[in-house]
């Protein structure tokens, strides 16, 4: 017996049921995603999602090759890389033509915007004055030791600094492995670079954990998500390659010729926009107000993003005074610390100052740095700024960026003109700064070490050296507030070239204001007088 | 005399491995891992640097080769040759030696 006819539901019913199985559909496989893809509740992005992603796109399982299985000698990387080097016949000579490699890069033709060459900074100083086998440990090399090292042999390559995921790779004066390194359980499983990687060298920049940047540490590896939604394993859990992209080995990223904000350019084939650039993911309106979204034609993301650098637990150097170092306690050289354990005093570096949450400071910044080299004569301007960002109101390239200013007290020559480079790495007889304890000698060694003339006589100069801050980007809740900068004192009180709301006035706008309130007072009082005398009568 | 030489050369082999320097490099490479995993500010053992004793504070401890306050013998952190770089590394870099080293400031 056929069913009767089901009696057809109403429309507004046969829509909810549409709905209701619809949404019964989806609910599993929602569920499913987000186990698989993971948008974390704190951000987008999951640390965990990604790194499964990255593993499972590898399409060879090194643990498998002969040639890797070793064993290697103790300390022998050379050979690991000529294992490598068997499958990888173009990874040396790709490496060898980046500035990880040559430590030596070219602008309009001067050379020596590198720190194997002319570079000085006012941390450690310069590696040229007999320091090249102590500074090395972080060159992706092994052997280079002194000016003698042959740049051109393949073997002399170092894959497993930025290869090794174990983390259990080390490397020792002039950049040879730790004899103690595992080399062949580390070759066995090599892979795409990751946070560790780069910042074996990177977070450690200026001798030591968080001394340089003020942007990056060690800290990083463990980030909540308030010091960097970016790197984060809490955050989007991305890595530093995710941003850096590279392409023939050559890492994106600005070097000391290579402009930083010229990141709305593409640097890579294919790449409509370098991927270095906030807006190759967040667009360049990423605000919901327009008036925002104006903003970053003159204002860097950084700018309000990063409302402070150094947010981790470590603090960064924001001083280094060289006159005051080389005092010794019982001919020993010591140390004091702070309450916080922090050297404030080293016989080897002079006294020393360490910040956490710094403000940064703003300047116009179109991306280059114009960099002070040991060959070339000194400004008269005091402190000496030794690396001046390019950048102006009317630079269409420029906008206004928060940089880590970093002070400092450093030798240099007063007859040259010239900042000096002293052999500071070395044993005691040897001469060196810190075997030694004597500026003078250190330096004289160092200048005929470096090759550069040097007139006997040495004195300290004050100096400041910009390091952009772009990294530790702080949750959107934590960007700056409008009156941070549109008032008076505020943070961009010393940027000029422009009229800022909040923060300048203007002669014209004022006479005029107060003229039109004075001419009304004016008015109503001439009326209301009129009136008067002629109520009189 | 003549039997004296090889007895010398024996003698000379056997206390060889008693008094085997350990590598000062490898040593600090075994510290950091074995003993800075826990050895560090705000952790219940405390802070442990090569600074924190003086050459023949070193080679007294490892002499007696006690941890955690005697509670363990010292080779339950790590193998012997490995102890005996650590002691080598801590020693080259204790406070009254040539170049004392807090490591990683």
């Amino acid at each position: 017996m056929p069913h009767p006819p089901r009696r057809p539901s109403p429309p507004r019913m046969r829509g909810f049921l549409r709905v209701l199985a619809g949404l019964l559909v989806l609910i599993p496989f929602s569920g499913g995603a987000q186990e698989a893809v993971g948008p974390n509740p704190a951000g987008h992005g999951s640390f965990t999602a990604s790194h499964a992603a990255k593993m499972r796109s590898q399409t060879a399982d090194h643990s498998k090759f002969t040639a890797l299985k070793g064993p290697f000698k103790d300390g022998d990387g050379p050979a690991v890389t000529r294992a490598c080097l068997t499958c990888h016949t173009k990874a040396a000579e790709q490496m060898m033509a980046t500035s990880h490699w040559t430590w030596n890069v070219a602008k309009d033709g001067k050379n020596g915007y590198g720190k194997s060459t002319a570079l000085v900074n006012n941390y450690c100083l310069t590696i040229v004055g007999g320091n090249t086998e102590g500074c090395t440990r972080c060159h992706a090399g092994y052997g280079f030791k002194d000016k003698t090292f042959d740049f051109t042999k393949q073997e002399n390559v170092d894959c497993l600094v930025c290869h090794d995921t174990t983390g259990d790779y080390e490397k020792e004066r002039a950049g040879m492995p730790n004899p103690a390194v595992p080399l062949a359980e580390i070759a066995q499983k090599v892979g795409t670079p990751t946070n560790k990687n780069c910042g074996a060298c990177h977070f450690f920049g200026g001798g030591a954990n968080a001394t340089k940047h003020g942007d990056l540490d060690d800290t990083i590896l463990k980030a909540p998500r308030t010091e960097d939604v970016h790197m984060s394993r809490q955050g989007a859990g991305m890595d530093c390659v995710d941003c850096h992209t590279s392409a023939e080995h050559k890492v994106g990223g600005p070097n000391y010729v290579i402009p930083a904000d010229r990141r709305d350019e593409p640097k890579f084939a294919g790449e409509s926009i370098s991927r270095m650039a906030c807006p190759a993911c967040h667009t360049v309106a990423p605000h919901q107000s327009y008036v925002l979204n104006r903003h970053y034609q003159k204002i860097a993301c950084q700018t309000c993003h990063i409302p402070a650098f150094a947010r981790g637990e470590r603090p960064t150097n924001t001083f280094w005074d060289w006159a005051t170092s080389g005092r010794l306690k019982d001919g020993r050289p010591y140390e004091e610390k702070d309450a916080n354990g922090w050297p404030t005093y080293t016989s080897m570096r002079g006294k020393m100052v360490w910040e956490r949450n710094v403000k940064p400071t703003y300047v116009w910044y179109n991306g280059n740095l114009d960099f002070l080299r040991l060959t070339d004569k000194l400004p008269a301007a005091r402190p000496i700024v030794m690396n001046p960002a390019e950048g102006s109101y009317a630079d269409p390239k420029a906008k206004i960026w928060p940089f880590k200013f970093h002070e400092a007290t450093q030798p240099f020559d007063p007859v040259n003109n010239t900042f000096v480079a002293p052999f500071t790495d070395g044993p005691a007889g040897s001469g060196a700064y810190w075997g030694d304890w004597k500026m003078d000698v250190a330096v004289q060694k160092g200048m005929e070490t470096a090759g550069l003339p040097y007139s006997g006589k040495f004195d300290y100069v004050r100096t400041t050296m910009l390091w952009p801050i772009t990294h530790m980007v702080a949750p959107k809740e934590q960007a700056l507030a409008c009156t941070e900068c549109h008032a008076k004192k505020g943070r961009l009180e010393q940027v000029g070239g422009f009229y800022l709301l909040g923060r300048d006035r203007g002669m014209g706008i004022d006479v005029l204001g107060f003229g039109m309130i004075l001419l009304t007072i004016l008015g109503v009082a001439t009326h209301g007088l009129i009136r008067t005398l002629h109520g009189r009568k | 005399m003549r039997t004296a030489v090889p007895l010398l050369a024996l003698l000379a082999l056997l206390a060889a491995p008693l008094a085997a320097e350990g590598s000062d490099t490898k040593g600090k490479y075994f510290f950091k891992k074995s003993c800075k995993s826990c050895h560090v500010v705000g952790q219940p053992g405390g802070e442990v640097t090569p600074l924190i004793k003086t050459q023949a504070q070193w080679k007294t401890y490892f002499a007696a080769g006690k941890h955690k306050k005697g509670s363990e013998p010292l080779t339950k952190v790590g193998k012997p040759e490995q102890m005996n770089d650590i002691q080598t590394f801590l020693t080259a870099h204790a406070s009254d030696s040539p170049q004392p080293m807090t490591c990683g400031g």
